[in-house]
């Protein structure tokens, strides 16, 4: 049960009737069927059974917490299962990807036009999806964004930090700069906005739109320079992680 | 299975028992650990999120993820489990017995009720109750246990009663209705809210039956929907004191929809007052301070106009002149004047003379040669209603040079004014509004919708807006299970708004958390030539 049970199967068996379903819409991804579901959820009943009774058992020894090692195995994977390939790495999934970046025009943080593609194209770029109004995710990639900045001092400036909106009409140039300055965002560090399908099809060619912003996953994709592929790191991936992969980019 | 979990349950009472002291607790100072992060003493609470991202104040608050009802949601695809004290406090994880709360994600749903103890070691080194560690985005707090003690009495507390307006058997509702109102938009309003109303009533024979049984809370959650129409009358300063007699009689869950002429800042200040979520009102004139918690607007109304109009002046402004933009000169006929002077404020080098006319007052005849002075009038903005409009000099030759004629198109009504035909093909609409051809097609839904319930379409603006704000309340509730928290519906609200299937007149509507206005900009639009006149876009969807 800890190996071999394959990556698309792992939390199948926590999951009930909602879970389930909501599972099944993302069956498109996941290519899950509902054999696999039913087998795993008579599965998931006898675990629940076996950890009742091991907490039972921890509780009245006096042993609190208990430690039980699948679930906690469980929680480590929690980001790999829209992928086919997870790596070594704990909390984020790397993935090699060429993305053909529309040619839009984009709003920086003062206003101004930029032309997304030739942003990209003149320095090594970190690159993430944001949205101001977001509880959850975004204030934790915005501060490891800015602990990437700082990590990287003075050398900093060698590389384009870029945060885009995915709630592009609440996220005016104004909230962004708002955003930018409460995060000690740099002068590499640019956030941009723009119209609602300028933004949507930024996220299309990122493999990111999920329809509906409070339907987005973490994600971070770094590129050492126009024509070369992208590195996209899923999931949570710390500013040693984003700094560890930035240098292996730049170093090749 | 079941008698499993209580033995568990009842153990780690007892183990809690031997925990630590009680705390004097303050749920007051635990609000503001849990709404602003912040500390008794003002300071910001810190707390580490995985591999060492440090967050601090607002972004560790509690009210971040798991909003301000504490009962949770979701984003991307972290779950937010709820924690408002009542789901806390007691054993998760059942479906039958513990709500659509606990209704687990995964195996991690499933605990035994937190305590003092485990709260503290939850927040502080992220374990739960049976042992197991929290999701890697909850915040490992650095708290004192005395901090820990006002947060849990805060969390005792919170979303632990159902809203007033609910009963065992009813949910009340009311829509509001200002004096100045035609009966015709009145009405408009009302068939289709009524209508709403019959059908989520309708077809419902068995729910009361299934209610009593009680055994899902999906059956468990039905409650007879009941609208009552609240009419204002006479000026608005005395509205408050209406509004709060009307509730006092008849306490209501939410206002739905709502249509409002003048101003609806008694209406915002009543909703905010008594915490009661009013979703969706038509108005021209909201509050657009952006204080209020509880008022959802489709729009910033007139404001929103005049920052449309000066956002498409500096991006396309005539070549020089004067701007001469005439208004009613009173407290709401100022306010797109001031708006479009405002945000031109340090943008434009151009001229912006004010023509306030006085609350009584007509046009005069010969009024627009007077009003560039020795500049020549180059853009002339009509901040005012179709009536005003209508008694302009059909005679009155145009100034020369002039470029441009702008007016609004909720002042309008979103009519082309009938002016004579010189003054038409200078004539421009400030529109924050779907299109004609995308929104018939949009509208499609509602329109059958009408039809088969026998309501003509008569008012489109009107009814659209009372269809939205009627079915979004709809979805919204029958997400609440029988959580009747009002932040809770503002919450689901906030989350679904984007994703709606219900059409709109608006191109797209969407708000966030925080976030009280759903549509964010408007088009410029000329008129085709001939009779009646379609709106022809001359400028992008502009977000001021």
């Amino acid at each position: 049960m800890k190996k071999g049970r394959g990556v698309k199967g792992h939390d199948i068996r926590n999951l009930d009737q909602r879970g389930y379903k909501m599972l099944a819409i993302d069956s498109e991804r996941t290519s899950i069927n509902d054999t696999t579901v039913r087998h795993q959820t008579a599965r998931r009943h006898a675990t629940a059974r076996l950890l009742a009774l091991q907490v039972l058992a921890a509780l009245s020894l006096g042993l609190v917490p208990y430690p039980i090692s699948a679930i906690a195995q469980d929680h480590q994977h929690d980001h790999h299962h829209h992928h086919a390939i997870p790596s070594e790495q704990d909390g984020y999934v790397r993935t090699m990807a060429s993305y053909s970046i529309p040619d839009v025009k984009l709003l920086d943080a003062n206003g101004a036009g930029v032309s997304l593609r030739s942003e990209l194209d003149d320095k090594p770029v970190i690159l993430n999806f944001i949205f101001t109004s977001c509880g959850a995710i975004c204030p934790v990639m915005s501060t490891t964004f800015s602990q990437v900045q700082m990590a990287l001092g003075p050398e900093r400036d060698t590389v384009h930090m870029v945060s885009i909106s995915i709630d592009p009409e609440h996220d005016t140039p104004a909230a962004l700069k708002s955003y930018a300055e409460k995060y000690g965002a740099g002068s590499q560090w640019q956030m941009l906005t723009g119209s609602l399908d300028n933004s949507i099809a930024v996220q299309r060619a990122f493999d990111v739109y999920r329809g509906d912003k409070m339907g987005h996953t973490p994600a971070t994709f770094l590129r050492v320079k126009a024509g070369q592929p992208w590195v996209r790191l899923d999931g949570f991936a710390s500013a040693a992680d984003i700094l560890r992969e930035y240098r292996q980019l730049t170093t090749n | 299975m079941r008698t499993v979990r209580r033995v568990l349950a009842g153990l780690s009472l007892l183990l809690s028992q031997g925990g630590l002291a009680a705390e004097p607790a303050d749920s007051h100072v635990g609000q503001s650990l849990y709404r602003n992060g912040l500390s008794a003493s003002g300071e910001p609470v810190r707390a580490t999120v995985q591999k060492g991202v440090a967050l601090s104040g607002a972004d560790a608050a509690c009210v971040k993820c798991h909003r301000r009802s504490g009962l949770g949601g979701s984003e991307g695809q972290n779950p937010i489990r709820p924690i408002a004290g009542r789901l806390l406090f007691s054993s998760q994880g059942k479906l039958e017995r513990a709500g659509r709360w606990a209704i687990p994600a995964s195996s991690a749903a499933v605990r035994p009720p937190y305590t003092r103890n485990s709260l503290a070691r939850a927040l502080r080194e992220g374990i739960d109750p049976a042992g197991r560690p929290l999701d890697a985005l909850m915040p490992r707090y650095d708290l004192s246990d005395e901090e820990i003690a006002q947060l849990q009495a805060y969390l005792e507390g919170l979303s632990s009663t159902a809203a007033p307006g609910v009963t065992d058997r009813e949910i009340h509702f009311s829509t509001i209705i200002t004096p100045d109102i035609s009966s015709d938009r009145r009405s408009a309003m009302l068939d289709v809210l009524q209508g709403f109303f019959r059908d989520k009533n309708g077809g419902t024979r068995k729910e009361t039956r299934r209610r009593e049984a009680g055994s899902e809370q999906m059956y468990r959650a039905f409650r007879t929907w009941v609208l009552h129409v609240w009419e204002l009358k006479g000026s608005p300063e005395t509205w408050g004191a209406q509004l709060a007699a009307y509730y006092r009689q008849q306490p209501v869950f939410a206002v739905i929809g709502g249509i409002g002429g003048a101003s609806w800042q008694p209406v915002h200040a009543f909703c905010e007052a008594f915490e009661v979520p009013c979703v969706f009102p038509d108005v021209d004139y909201p509050d657009v301070a952006g204080t209020g918690y509880y008022p959802l607007y489709f729009t910033r109304g007139v404001t929103l106009e005049a920052e449309v109009l000066a956002k498409h002046l500096l991006e396309t402004g005539p070549s020089g002149g004067a701007i001469v933009q005439v208004y009613r000169d009173h407290a709401l006929g100022r306010l797109p004047a001031q708006g479009l002077r405002e945000y031109l404020q340090g943008k434009s080098r151009k001229t912006v003379i004010d023509y306030p006319l006085s609350e009584a007052g007509r046009l005069p005849v010969d009024f627009l040669s007077r009003l560039a002075g020795n500049e020549r009038l180059s853009t002339l903005v009509l901040w005012l209603d179709s009536t005003d409009l209508a008694v302009l000099d059909p005679a009155a030759a145009l100034p020369d040079g002039l470029e441009a004629i702008y007016v609004s198109a909720s002042l309008s009504v979103m009519r082309r004014p009938s002016l004579p035909e010189n003054w038409l093909s200078k004539l421009r609409m400030v529109y924050p509004f779907d299109l004609p051809a995308t929104r018939e097609q949009r509208l499609a839904r509602m329109n059958a919708w009408l039809r088969a319930r026998n309501i003509p379409l008569s008012d489109e603006r009107t009814q659209a807006n009372a269809f939205f704000a009627a079915t979004v309340t709809g979805d919204a509730m029958s997400h609440l299970g029988e959580n009747f928290s009002r932040d809770y519906f503002i919450e689901r609200i906030e989350q679904m708004t984007q994703s709606a299937l219900s059409p709109s007149i608006y191109p797209h509507l969407s708000l966030g958390p925080g976030q009280r206005f759903a549509s964010k900009g408007g088009y410029v639009v000329r008129f085709s030539p001939g009779k009646g006149g379609t709106p022809i876009a001359i400028s992008e969807w502009l977000i001021p």
